[in-house]
């Protein structure tokens, strides 16, 4: 019993520590957008990679939109190649913001509440990036607009039976209702900046920006409703989204990707990789920002939880793909497997499950979850696995189809690598701008935090909460 | 034992007064199985493998809630913890396994996988002789069986002993075991349901169905739970707990799997329809003739529009009353869905009497078992005050 109570004390560490206090709460997350000083030469740094990259997208694109997306890798029998990878890969990892900030809000998870703003942000900068490729990949991004069932002349229609149609209009309700669920949200704390900055321009634009809040009890009544309206709405498209991804792939009748089990397996890979984002972002920020005690060891613990939970439910996804190829009997099928296992892209499939399935298990030992460099190791690790994951499954599945004859090999060209760090250095930018003129943690639910874990320590995460909490209240 | 000599938890619930009727019920129904053997073999066990699989997946359910619990720990799961040890305790899933036994001795009849004639001119079926074979089979369910029944006895006896003892340790004891063993029943289901439902006809396969199978447990399980504590909240123990906070917990769980039955039902059918290729496409044939496909589409509104529509409602979650209802048509519709997934492969003819006399056979011994054990705890653990504070307040 003794060792017991050891582990308890050590392992249920708080979620709000530090000396805490409502106007300390206000000063420490809106002083970083107040003040230039605050930003760490770091900060310059990243702003400095998303300048330089920024170009190389806006360059990759006028180039493929002049030349056409020839010049991309993509060809017969691999006519979906990097674009449809980089894709998935954006789209899925704006998926744990959604996530973070509906489903965990309606689980009444109040570890939520440090994180949220921050995963949101990813979410619409990731939708954004993740938008461009299939808008791209058209070839004719001129008449994108076709996509949409309107009246006209030419007596065009989109074919509703496919899933590139509904993934219209999945992704762009996703990215309305992410967008509007994000700045609801940030309508207090805009408030907060415009009392809080001293006149001037920025006054003006926080002024514009908080519609006139006043935070009266009227106000807040309005704004609860509209969140937990917004969250509900949201919560379905956290699992709409990649399932409707997936079907882009499962609906064919490629050995591959007809597999029942797509949706539910790439929404848990979507939240798999997005947490691994967020980590990969958080970690550092929460360190030169000195953010500590609102991002505690408490919230890693957590969230790499959820990586391992949905890291798991992936690799059950991996095994039974694999069994059923077996199983099937079908020598389609049973080619798939042997290619991916012993064909020319069998690296890729080994370094997927070393990446997806054996890495994050070292996340079920309570102190490697509390190991920082480890977290973040792993972290990496993950996000490099998830692309590998979607290469496997779409270049992979399509180099080596039914006919022999018809089989070729994949090579990404200059083009399709400038893209994607291209698209790398624009999240970049929006999110290290998000932190600069936005306050990166929610300053009014870290206050209702602070209130709740005084009034009912129960509902902290552990008992040291309550002495950390009450010392803050004093 | 002092914890039982204090037990006066049962006096007014009495959810061991169903042991002798179910008993008898359930003797009767097995007689009537045992007749109705002799006289046509392939239909009554058509009606015995179906009959199984209502019950085992309420035995499964019960074992996966209880795993689930102990790994998150949730207040939620306090209210059902002893219902779903005494559902998925290993006296239960020792039962159900060796209710098996008449499929495990008449597999020809059934598994046409296992005819050597038909196994001989067939080479799809010899490509997975390796993993669909007789002793193979049998040898599988009967590890399955036992390895759940050893984990929900460890798992018994360590809430069983926090009762007294009061030791914490055994908290993360339960978690320790709990959560690798939960990763092991997702496998180990998604291989026994391979097995027992979808190597009736060896050809087809589906890699959701095992998560299929799993949610659906999950759906029964809850339902049959929060039957019982809605019907039982004026008795003591549950008079002092349930309040709408957990009413509407339990809906919202309802909801949820409700939700996700949907959710893996319509991903396979969509998948598989647009596909339309032969050898994935004959479930979907095969029940889609005759009356087969009105049960389909009585599958849909029932099992998901109606109970999404009432459980989105906060009003439905706040009256138990509402819920009772609510949870007793979910246990209803699954029997029905269970039904459309399991005898369409077998017999086209549809409905036979022993498909009654096997629910009720089998489900009669389930509730013998399960008035049995549940009288011999407490039915809200003590060493867990959460649920009794949260009515002080």
């Amino acid at each position: 019993m003794a060792t017991e109570t050891k582990y308890e004390e050590k392992y249920n560490e708080p979620i709000l520590t530090g000396n805490q206090s409502h106007e300390v709460i206000t000063d420490r997350i809106g002083s970083i957008v107040l003040s230039q000083e605050k930003h760490p030469n770091i900060w310059w740094g990243f702003i400095a990679f998303g300048v330089m990259f920024t170009p190389v997208l806006v360059f990759s694109i006028a180039y493929l939109v002049y030349k056409g997306i020839g010049i991309w890798g993509n060809n017969q029998p691999v006519a979906w190649a990097c674009d449809i990878i980089n894709f998935v890969w954006w789209i899925g990892i704006g998926h744990a913001g959604t996530l973070i900030s509906a489903i965990l809000l309606l689980f009444r998870q109040q570890w939520r509440n440090s994180i949220n703003r921050f995963a949101e942000a990813m979410t619409i900068f990731a939708v954004m990036c993740a938008g461009l490729y299939p808008l791209l990949h058209t070839g004719r991004p001129w008449v994108d607009y076709w996509i949409f069932p309107y009246p006209n002349i030419l007596g065009m229609w989109p074919q509703f039976r496919s899933p590139l149609v509904w993934d219209v209009f999945a992704i762009s309700t996703y990215f309305t209702v992410s967008l509007l669920f994000w700045y609801i949200g940030l309508i207090p704390d805009f408030a907060t900046m415009r009392d809080k900055t001293k006149g001037g321009v920025a006054q003006k634009i926080y002024g514009v920006l908080a519609m006139g809040w006043r935070g009266s009890a009227r106000h807040w009544h309005r704004y609860e409703a509209s969140y937990l309206i917004l969250a509900g709405l949201s919560t379905p498209l956290v699992l709409s989204v990649h399932s409707i991804v997936s079907l882009d792939f499962a609906v064919s009748i490629l050995p591959g990707w007809n597999v029942t089990v797509f949706p539910p397996y790439f929404v848990a890979g979507a939240v798999f990789a997005g947490f691994a984002m967020v980590l990969l972002f958080m970690i550092p920020i929460r360190k030169w920002y000195h953010l500590e005690d609102y991002v505690t060891i408490r919230h890693i613990d957590w969230m790499s939880k959820v990586m391992l939970t949905t890291g798991l439910i992936v690799f059950y996804g991996y095994i039974l793909e694999m069994f059923y190829c077996w199983y099937s009997g079908n020598i389609y099928e049973i080619y798939l497997c042997i290619n991916r296992l012993s064909g020319p892209y069998a690296l890729s499939y080994y370094a997927l499950i070393f990446c997806n399935g054996i890495a994050p298990q070292i996340l079920w030992s309570p102190k490697m979850r509390r190991n920082i460099p480890v977290v973040f190791t792993v972290a990496i690790i993950i996000s490099i696995g998830m692309w590998l994951e979607r290469f496997v499954i779409i270049p992979v599945s399509l180099h080596r189809d039914f006919l022999p004859s018809s089989w070729g090999m994949y090579y990404p060209t200059f083009w399709d690598y400038s893209m994607f760090l291209g698209t790398m250095g624009f999240f970049t930018l929006l999110m290290f701008l998000f932190i600069r003129f936005v306050p990166m943690l929610n300053i009014f639910e870290m206050r209702d935090l602070l209130y709740k874990l005084n009034i009912d320590p129960s509902k902290g995460a552990g008992h040291t909460n309550v002495e950390s909490s009450k010392k803050g209240g004093n | 034992m002092a914890g039982i000599m204090k037990n006066t938890d049962h006096i007014e619930t009495r959810l061991d007064a169903v042991r002798m009727p179910a008993l008898m019920l359930g003797l009767v129904g097995l007689g009537a199985c045992a007749y109705s053997y002799s006289l046509d073999p392939k239909n009554m066990l058509a009606s015995y493998l179906y009959a199984l699989m209502v019950w085992v997946s309420l035995t499964l359910g019960c074992f996966g809630i209880s795993l689930l619990h102990h790994v998150v720990r949730g207040k939620w799961g306090l209210s059902l913890l002893r219902l779903v040890e005494a559902g998925g305790g290993h006296l239960n899933l020792l039962t159900m396994g060796a209710l098996f036994t008449p499929i495990l001795l008449n597999m020809q009849t059934l598994y046409k996988w296992a005819i050597p004639e038909v196994l001989a001119h067939d080479h799809v079926l010899q490509h997975k002789a390796i993993y669909l074979n007789v002793p193979f089979f049998v040898g599988r369910t009967v590890f399955f069986f036992l390895s759940w029944a050893f984990v929900a006895w460890v798992l018994r006896r360590s809430t069983l002993r926090q009762d007294e003892t009061n030791n914490d340790a055994e908290y993360a004891w339960r978690t320790n075991i709990a959560t690798p063993t939960l990763v092991y029943f997702v496998l180990s289901i998604t291989s026994a349901i391979t097995d027992w439902v979808m190597s009736l006809d060896a050809h087809w396969f589906s890699t959701m169905y095992g998560v299929w199978f799993i949610v659906g447990q999950g759906l029964i399980t809850m339902a049959f739970c929060t039957y019982i504590i809605c019907s039982k909240r004026d008795c003591s123990p549950y008079k002092d707990f349930v309040n709408p906070d957990l009413t509407k917990d339990l809906g919202n769980f309802m909801f949820m799997f409700t939700m996700l039955w949907g959710y893996t039902s319509l991903s396979q059918y969509l998948i598989i329809w647009s596909g339309n290729l032969p050898e994935f496409i004959s479930y979907y044939v095969d029940r889609a003739e005759g009356y087969w496909n009105v049960m389909g589409a009585f599958n849909i509104v029932s099992q998901f529009f109606i109970p999404f529509i009432l459980l989105l409602a906060p009003r439905t979650k706040a009256l138990p009353n509402m819920l009772i209802k609510v949870a007793g048509w979910i246990f209803f519709v699954r029997l029905l869905d269970l039904y459309w997934n399991v005898i369409p492969t077998i017999r086209s003819s549809g409905f036979h009497w022993t498909d009654i006399a096997a629910v009720v056979g089998i489900g009669g011994v389930w509730f013998f078992v399960f008035g049995t054990e549940v009288v011999k705890a407490r039915l809200t653990p003590q060493y867990d005050k959460r649920l009794t504070e949260v009515a002080h307040h």
